[in-house]
């Protein structure tokens, strides 16, 4: 009985702290001062948790077709290109201010499931907007194979494929 | 007047978010695809099973033979 009593009284005395500790407002909330290392844990591995549970089941098309990578680059050009860099490019004030960094996408490519579920849904407190309500999934497949084939591709090549040509035919209707 | 400010940037906010990345808004200032790199690329030794080989092909046949119809159109 004496032990409940303890875990009880300890447990109050814990929710009291971490209260007083929220209304505080001791913690740092500025992007410009890094997360302890055991915040820094749990947040991303709720997020890759999170992602990687939430995307197992998406089923990937054939993501080799060239219309794909024509279709997705200048969506990417538009819409990414200013947090995940490009080809040759350098970092960009929003790569260097945001915190979390977003990824270099030009570095390597990740799953393209994982790549799908974050540009439709987007990701909590991290600046990742959610693209879902504004952009169909063929749109956004459309990204995820040029995104596959951004690490491979230099400079002029993702000129080329990122350029809006306004004769070419539109591809959005 | 307290209440009718946040009211109002909700509102603005909203409306943003209910508008489409269009495409066309970026025509104006689209830059066009620079092709003549892809001539110095020595398109012979690509490999033209290559989707991203495919895809440059593509989109700068226009440029690079202008008298040659796309598929399409022919």
């Amino acid at each position: 009985m004496a032990t409940i009593k303890t875990l009880l009284l300890a447990t109050i005395a814990l929710c009291i702290g971490l209260a007083a500790f929220i209304y505080s407002g001791a913690y740092p909330v500025g992007a410009d001062v890094p997360h302890t290392a055991f915040t820094n844990w749990v947040l991303e591995t709720l997020r890759d948790r999170s992602i990687e549970r939430a995307s197992k089941d998406i089923q990937v098309p054939d993501l080799d077709d060239p219309e794909l990578l024509i279709e997705g680059g200048p969506d990417y050009n538009e819409m990414c290109v200013g947090c995940h860099l490009k080809p040759g490019g350098k970092e960009s004030e929003l790569s260097q201010g945001l915190y979390p960094a977003p990824p270099d996408l030009t570095k390597r490519a990740s799953d393209p499931r994982r790549q799908f579920w974050a540009i439709k849904h987007g990701i909590k407190a991290s600046g990742m907007p959610a693209w879902g309500p504004t952009h169909d999934d063929q749109r956004i497949w459309a990204m995820v194979a040029f995104l596959q084939k951004l690490p491979e591709l230099t400079p002029q090549q993702y000129q080329i494929l990122t350029a809006r040509d306004e004769e070419a035919p539109d591809h959005h209707h | 007047m307290k209440i009718f400010t946040p009211l109002l940037i909700v509102t603005l906010l909203l409306t943003l978010a209910a508008q489409a990345h269009d495409p066309s808004q970026h025509k104006d200032k689209a830059e066009k695809p620079q092709c003549a790199a892809l001539k110095d690329m020595d398109i012979k030794k690509m490999d033209k099973q290559d989707p991203v080989t495919q895809a440059l092909i593509k989109k700068c046949m226009k440029q690079l033979h202008p008298e040659e119809k796309p598929e399409t159109e022919k």
